[in-house]
Order: structure tokens, then sequence, then C-alpha cells
């Protein structure tokens, strides 16, 4: 089995992994999970939502890595398979309506009843409420309120100190148009936030 | 890096936001610190940035989550790509011998069932065994999920018709190995999925987590159709050696794929971790 005292590389723990060590995969879910939870919370803004795109994407991880042929950096796949569900999970919470608006004055059938019941549930806990403040608060929802486009580029170099270059290689953009994303994406939170 | 608003002489605001990234830029440090505009700007971007990061904390266990995530996930089987045209010429092929062999029984007299009523009861037990085999097999030289011999645990599990086939004859579900894989040895599968069909499955399952190694750390799901689901790593060498306490308690073993009890001699064990996953059908 996996042995826990050394310090061992993404690409040694991918060897071992192909050599048969199952277990040690656990070394890169410890290292990782974080990361593609930040990455799929900064896309959905939900927790449940960002927890369960963590999950999906170390479970294909897990499957395929004895495929990965290593011509890019672990993290690099990672991200990128971690954007991609957290944006397929976006627009699938979009097409259901997940945020969309019920008039007061409908009647509701059993259906929309469930909807709004959904929509409760989604909103923050009050132990997270209490957790961050009024600030931190307007600022999550701010970003939600973004272009994609923006919000992704901001969210990976906010939350996991990407670097640009790593950013522009994961989304396929060019690195001044990462650049301008993030420049973008901050000075229209300035605005909406008035700082 | 150096773009400059000519009118006022502040950085613009790309310039301004990858230098609050990097602070690669010394001219622009030196404007940052004399110009109260832009220090007010980088530092809006510096409370978003702790803002967002306080807010996407992962929670404290989610690595531990995610785990049991990977080891409760089923494993990936083998796939055949067949065409859409494929199927159809399939299932004609399999309706004309259909009505060739319906042909031959009735012009040779009629169904032996319809003559002999014990013949009815054997010829059930066998259409459920078919139902088991009737599927396209794939031969490959490993052992496990889909592998080594045709795997019949894809679908959900349906413990009447296991039970059903194990009380018959279990060796008839598993279907000879092709002559060139007779005989040698296999390295098994970093998946193995084994069905089992025990008397009673919470003592079967407490049997079971006693029986293995004190490092393992097995997950368990109990299903609503009271079966148990139980997955768990080990060597290969100890997998064969539950296996045949498993078999040695008295339980059936109704998935074909190997290790098999009191089979060592297929298994070519190199002490590589496998994700076994077993599940415990009541008899």
């Amino acid at each position: 089995m996996s042995d826990t005292g050394t310090k061992l590389s993404d690409a040694e723990i991918i060897a071992r992994f192909k050599d048969g060590d199952v277990a040690i995969f656990q070394k890169l879910v410890d290292r990782y999970a974080g990361r593609a939870y930040q990455i799929a919370y900064g896309v959905l803004g939900s927790r449940e939502d960002a927890e369960e795109v963590a999950q999906d994407v170390f479970v294909r991880i897990f499957r395929s890595l004895g495929r990965f042929r290593g011509d890019s950096e672990f993290t690099t796949w990672m991200y990128r398979i971690a954007m991609n569900l957290a944006r397929n999970k976006y627009r699938w919470n979009k097409s259901r309506g997940a945020r969309r608006e019920i008039s007061l004055q409908e009647t509701l059938s059993d259906d929309e009843t469930r909807a709004l019941i959904q929509l409760a549930e989604e909103r923050p806990s009050p132990d997270l409420a209490n957790e961050l403040n009024e600030f931190e608060t307007n600022v999550m929802k701010e970003i939600d309120n973004l272009p994609p486009l923006y919000r992704e580029a901001l969210v990976m170099r906010n939350i996991d100190e990407m670097s640009y270059e790593q950013i522009a290689h994961a989304l396929g953009c060019k690195l001044g148009t990462i650049k301008s994303r993030i420049a973008r994406a901050r000075e229209e939170l300035r605005k909406r936030l008035g700082v | 890096m150096n773009a400059r608003t000519p009118r006022n002489g502040c950085p613009d605001r790309v310039a301004l936001s990858v230098w609050a990234d990097t602070g690669a830029d010394p001219a622009i440090a030196r404007h940052v610190a004399a110009c109260p505009d832009c220090r007010m700007v980088v530092d809006g971007y510096r409370s978003f940035d702790a803002a967002v990061r306080r807010a996407a904390r992962p929670p404290a266990d989610l690595a531990d989550r995610v785990w049991a995530a990977c080891l409760s996930a089923p494993a990936d089987s083998p796939t055949i790509i067949i065409p859409v045209w494929m199927h159809a010429v399939r299932i004609a092929a399999a309706a004309l011998i259909v009505g060739a062999v319906t042909a031959v029984v009735f012009v040779l007299g009629g169904s032996p069932a319809a003559r002999n009523p014990a013949l009815a009861q054997a010829e059930t037990e066998g259409a459920a065994l078919a139902v088991g085999l009737a599927r396209p097999t794939i031969y490959i030289p490993f052992a496990g999920t889909g592998g080594g011999y045709p795997s019949l645990a894809t679908e959900p599990i349906d413990s009447s018709r296991l039970t059903r086939v194990a009380t018959t004859d279990p060796e008839a579900a598993v279907p000879p190995l092709p002559v060139s894989l007779r005989g040698s040895p296999v390295v098994l599968d970093n998946f193995v999925h084994h069905v089992w069909v025990v008397g009673d499955v919470r003592a079967s399952e407490h049997e079971l987590l006693g029986a293995l190694p004190e490092s393992a750390t097995p997950l368990c799901t109990n299903r609503t159709d009271r079966s148990v689901c139980l997955k768990v790593i080990l060597a290969d060498r100890q997998l064969q050696q539950l296996v045949n306490r498993m078999q040695d308690a008295g339980w059936a073993l109704v998935s074909p794929g190997l290790p098999q009890p009191g089979e060592e001699s297929r298994l070519l064990a190199t002490g590589k971790d496998v994700v076994y996953t077993v599940d415990l059908v009541a008899r």
C-alpha cells in the first residue's frame, strides 16, 4: 500500500497509481480537492453544487488517470475538468430555472412549490451568513452576476493563486485576453459595489 | 504592463490589475505609492480578492468525502461500440433463429415442456440463466469488473435472479475461457466487483468486516432492497485470501470475475491494490 512519509510529486503519484497503487490516489485528492471545489464555487456560487462538482472531478480523474499521458501538468488537466464540469452545472442550473423569479401573484403548481422550496434551500445557511460579513456576501453576489467569462478568470486568479499563464492555458485563451478579463471583472465589481 | 492613460499619467486598469497581482513593475509601484486614486483602486481589487478567498474556503472534511465518492463510484467497464445498423442486423438474426427453432420444435411434435410438466420448471430456470449469458461478451487479459470473463454484473442487482442462478448451477453462469487464455494466470484489474449470495445479510456484513485486514478502511452502503454494498482497497493477495474465506463461510459467489475461491493458480499476484466492491444479497 502507499507510504505516507515522503512528499511525492504529482508525476510520482500518477506513476505509482499506474503501477497499481490505487490507494495513493488519495494523496491527489488531499492535495487538490479544495482547489476543484474553489473553482466550482467561483463559477456556481453554491457550496453544495461546488462539492458535487469537486466529487465528480475526482471520480472522473480516478477512472481515467491510468490513461493520463502527462502531456500537460496534472493541475492544468484537473483545472480544465473542474472548469468544464462547473460550466456544465451552471448551464444545467440555468436551464432548469434554479434562479428564475416567481411572481407573488401567481397561483403555484406543485412543481413551482417544489422550485420555491429548492430556492429556499439554496440560500446560504444562517451559519454561513454569519461567517461571512456583509461585504463578502455582497462581493460573492456581484461576482455571481458578472458575465461568465469574466467571472471564471477572476475566480481562478483569486482563489487559487493561478498565474495568468496557467489561467490562459486552462481556459484556452491568450494571455492578454485573460489580463483584460480579470481587469474588467474587477472594474465591474468596483462599480457595482461602489468601492 | 507599462500602458499609461496619457491624460493623467495613471496606468490603465489592465496594467493596474496585473500589477496588483504580480507587483512586477517598479514604475507602477512608485506611481501607486504616490497616487491616492490608483491606491484606492488597487485596495479595492485586493479587498475583492480577500473576500472571494474567504467565501470560497472548502469544508474541512471535503477531501474525505471526495475520496469516499471515488471509492463508491462504479468502475468503468470495457465498452464495445456497435454501429446502429449492427443492432438491427442482430435483432433480425435473432428473430430468424427463434422462428426457425420454434418451427422445428412444432414440426417434431410440440414443446417438450408441454409434453412433460416437470420440464417446464427447468426451462424457466434455464431462461433466467440465458438472460444473463445472451449479452455480447468481450475477452481481455485482465480479470475484475468486466474483465477476464464476460461481466454479468453491469445491471442493477436482481436478487431473485441471482439466487436462482446460484442455487441451480453456479458454474453454469461462467462461460468457458477461450482456449488461448486458458491456464494463463492473469493480473487483476484495478476494480473487482463480486456479488455474493448469503443467508443473513447483516450477519455476513459483520463477518466480512471482521475478516478484513486491520489497515483496510471499508465503505458500506445499505440499500433499500436490504442488500449491502461494501467497498474496500486490498492487495490482490489479500483479496484472494478474503474470497477463499468467504467461500469457507458458505456464501455463494455468483460473479465470474477473478479472483475465484480456491483458484489462486489463475491469479498473477503482484501485490497491487485493487478496489474491491462486494454486494451481499440475501438468498
